[in-house]
């Protein structure tokens, strides 16, 4: 049991490795994340269920942009999962606060 | 059984994620289930179908080409409109009670959510309006 999950682990590991090197900009894949956790924040102020429908759709943007940018169907799956789950952990209100925030400030 | 211009396409759109199937079928299949699961998740007005409709479509997504899953989504999105405005014409307070519940369930947070980012409450009323209307 532990093994297979540690090689899932891996897999997705390869499959983020594979994706930033194809995204090919740090910049963009974190405008990429902060899209995804602002998704997910956004379909919460409904339910859970929607904040989860939104770190999705953020997810699946990941997936058409590594696609586009020549990563293969295995390494925008990973990627997706990461993104989703990532945005879908961060996407929460005080967030989008910050993120205002600073907006403001500037 | 299928007409020659959808094979010609088919094979033109290149191997999806599942190699016995191109493209434009998974596409296909996708948008078919999403196109009946949508309308039956209006016609009830219930979660389930909806969240199958949604699903097949990440599902869907997952499995094709990025030009694939343009057009897949463009097409879902233009079938969302054209049964939205159709339910509305066909059950206009069926809709407008829709609406009213959805506008009540979020209406907390965001009020919550404008006052913690320490917008004034004139400025508040105007970007998520009183309430009034809805009650009217």
């Amino acid at each position: 049991m532990i093994d297979q999950l540690l090689d899932a682990l891996e897999w997705v590991g390869r499959g983020l490795n594979a994706a930033t090197a194809a995204i090919d900009s740090i910049g963009m894949s974190i405008a990429l994340f902060l899209l995804t956790a602002i998704l997910a924040a956004v379909g919460g102020f409904v339910n859970g269920r929607m904040r989860l429908y939104g770190a999705l759709v953020g997810g699946m943007l990941v997936n058409a942009v590594v696609k586009a940018m020549g990563g293969g169907f295995a390494t925008a799956l990973a990627a997706t999962v990461v993104f989703t789950a990532a945005g879908f952990a961060l996407g929460c209100t005080p967030l989008l606060l910050k993120l205002m925030r600073m907006q403001q400030r500037r | 059984m299928l007409p020659d211009w959808y094979l010609r396409l088919s094979a033109a759109s290149g191997s999806s994620f599942i190699p016995a199937w191109n493209n434009a079928d998974v596409a296909v299949a996708t948008f078919a289930a999403f196109a009946v699961f949508f309308v039956v998740s209006t016609v009830l007005a219930a979660d389930w179908p909806f969240d199958i409709a949604f699903l097949s479509l990440v599902a869907g997504g997952i499995l094709v080409s990025w030009p694939a899953m343009i057009a897949m989504t463009m097409a879902s999105v233009a079938l969302a409109i054209v049964v939205g405005g159709m339910h509305a014409l066909i059950a206009p307070q069926r809709n407008a009670r829709i609406a009213a519940e959805a506008q009540r369930k979020v209406a907390p947070a965001l009020e919550q959510f404008a006052r913690d980012a320490g917008i004034g409450d004139a400025e508040r009323r105007r970007l998520l309006g009183d309430g009034d209307s809805e009650r009217r």
